[in-house]
């Protein structure tokens, strides 16, 4: 990077700082610094939701893909999650609005009393932990910048960490607006130069198989469904709940989810194309970084800056956002109902920001312990549907009264559930180089059946289901709900 | 052009030009954040009977 790519860099760092220290001012209480006190605007909730949930495992996952097998890449790993998004957007979103939750767990604490709130909590306190997000912005560092891995994973926290506990999810959503900005921008005008560079888009069915132009790819069906219903997850995302309880009004999340899928699906397609680019030019690097490693080549000095720094805000956009939600699982989801029902705002206020610092340590503390957490966040993320999907999903739309024993037995067993596929599938399993996963072969009559450790959600959901039906069929009638549990900060 | 590079150009241009625009959007916009009230969510109501 030459003197001018780098002071971009730094420009952009100094001035995120700069708004967050800005924003906080107008920061008055619990509700204000956790949901922005549900004033957020239709283009605020946009830029918000598309950076947040939008990280750098979207954009190098995206990529890898697109790199090893082509556009399969959009059509079977990031057209569901649109689906997923439109159901929210259509089933979830006018429930989830019309009572006065905050986050996630408050959804199951509602309806089936602290028990089921504190599972969904722990599932969601490590779901939200950002390791790849910080080992990513440690690998890009060290790449463009020549900085020490331990270096850009605590750069990266250090700032995220600050201008978060100043001025909460308004700062982090502020700051977002700018991050959204620069990883759109910068990501388009890269893709314009990559392929200028190739010859134009026309020239890669003349280089690349004509397996990376089918939606299919070289994958076999039962594969992709699988992988298709990660999309689930979106239904129990805790950033695009705590996004939908700090806007303005139900209008402005439809018109920000709508904005958003045009935003999200072309991100997607031009990650994916990006990684087919760098397959067609001949590239030869570890395909996670097929797409930094191209765009890096090809772009003149001060756009290198500005894509650095889109890339750095793509990272820092997601570890602001999970660090805020992660410390309100601590302290609003687990400390308030378990330990403190009537503690005063103020006082939550603060030790929600001291759990927001104990989520940045451990968060820092695994980056650094492992080379790779993608296994350990796909974990996270089917211990959060098996925990969640049924208590929080029959919660919104069930019409009868529900037993506490129900919400409680659906989200212990669906925790447990995919623990142990986990455990099993890598205690008897092998690891495959071809799918980069881990598969566990039983011979079921004779026949190899495999199970992929990806498949724990399938276990899961239907152990978490008919745990709920057990729960809902003998279960005692829930008792009234204590003054305590209705309190809200 | 083919359909492949249309896709891809629309894309280009919907990251580009969409995201500025819901950037300068958000310029005009964000002192209503700043200096609204926060809305009372009361519950079992819809945004519509909040009252102002």
């Amino acid at each position: 990077m030459t003197t001018v790519d780098t002071a971009i860099t730094v420009l952009y760092l100094v001035g995120v700082l700069a708004i967050g220290y800005w924003v906080s001012r107008s920061i008055t209480g619990f509700r204000d610094y956790f949901v922005a006190g549900g004033r957020m605007t239709t283009p605020l909730l946009v830029c918000t939701l598309v950076s947040t949930y939008y990280g750098l495992d979207v954009l190098l996952g995206a990529s890898e893909v697109g790199y090893l097998d082509g556009v399969v890449s959009w059509f079977w790993y990031s057209r569901p999650y649109y689906v997923g998004i439109l159901l929210t957007a259509v089933l979830l979103a006018g429930r989830l609005r019309s009572r006065d939750f905050l986050s996630l767990p408050d959804v199951a604490g509602a309806v089936f009393g602290t028990g089921t709130r504190s599972v969904v909590a722990v599932a969601s306190f490590f779901y939200s932990l950002p390791l790849i997000a910080l080992m990513g912005i440690g690998v890009l560092l060290d790449v463009v910048l020549g900085l020490p891995f331990e270096w850009g994973v605590l750069i990266g926290a250090l700032i995220s960490l600050i201008y978060t506990l100043m001025g909460g999810l308004l700062a982090d959503a502020f700051t977002d607006t700018v991050q959204f900005t620069l990883m759109c921008v910068s990501l388009g005008i890269a893709a314009m130069l990559v392929l200028d560079d190739l010859g134009g888009v026309d020239a890669l069915p003349a280089v690349l198989p004509a397996s990376y132009f089918d939606p299919q790819g070289t994958y076999p069906l039962p594969v992709l469904i699988v992988f298709a219903m990660g999309a689930l997850s979106i239904m129990v995302e805790p950033a695009i709940y705590q996004r939908i309880f700090a806007a303005k009004s139900q209008r402005a999340v439809y018109a920000a989810l709508a904005i958003g899928l045009l935003l999200w699906s072309s991100y997607d397609w031009i990650s994916a194309i990006l990684g087919m680019a760098a397959q067609a030019s001949g590239i030869e690097v570890e395909p996670r970084y097929a797409l930094l490693t191209t765009v890096v080549d090809v772009l003149p000095p001060g756009l290198t800056g500005l894509f650095v720094a889109g890339v750095i805000a793509t990272g820092m956009s997601t570890v602001d956002s999970y660090l805020l939600i992660a410390g309100g699982n601590l302290s609003y989801d687990l400390y308030r109902p378990l330990v403190n029902p009537r503690i005063h705002d103020a006082e939550l206020l603060r030790l929600t920001r001291w759990a927001i610092v104990l989520a940045c340590l451990i968060s820092v503390g695994f980056a650094l312990l492992f080379t790779s957490m993608v296994s350990a966040w796909v974990f996270m993320a089917a211990m959060l549907v098996g925990a969640a999907f049924v208590p929080v999903t029959a919660a919104l739309f069930a019409k009868r009264r529900l037993k506490a024993a129900a919400g409680l037995a659906s989200s212990l067993v669906g925790f447990a559930t995919v623990t142990a596929v986990y455990v099993a599938v890598n205690t008897f399993g092998v690891e495959s180089a071809e799918w980069g996963t881990v598969i566990w072969t039983v011979q079921v009559g004779g026949r190899g059946v495999e199970i992929w450790q990806e498949y724990a959600v399938l276990f899961a959901l239907p152990a978490s289901a008919s745990a709920f039906l057990l729960g809902q069929t003998f279960g005692r009638p829930a008792p009234p709900r204590t003054p305590e549990e209705g309190v809200r900060p | 052009m083919t359909f492949l590079a249309f896709v891809t150009w629309l894309a280009i241009g919907v990251l580009v030009f969409g995201s500025s625009a819901v950037f300068i959007w958000f310029l005009f916009d964000f002192r209503k954040v700043l200096e609204s009230d926060a809305p009372p969510r009361v519950e079992g109501a819809s945004d519509e009977e909040v009252a102002p």
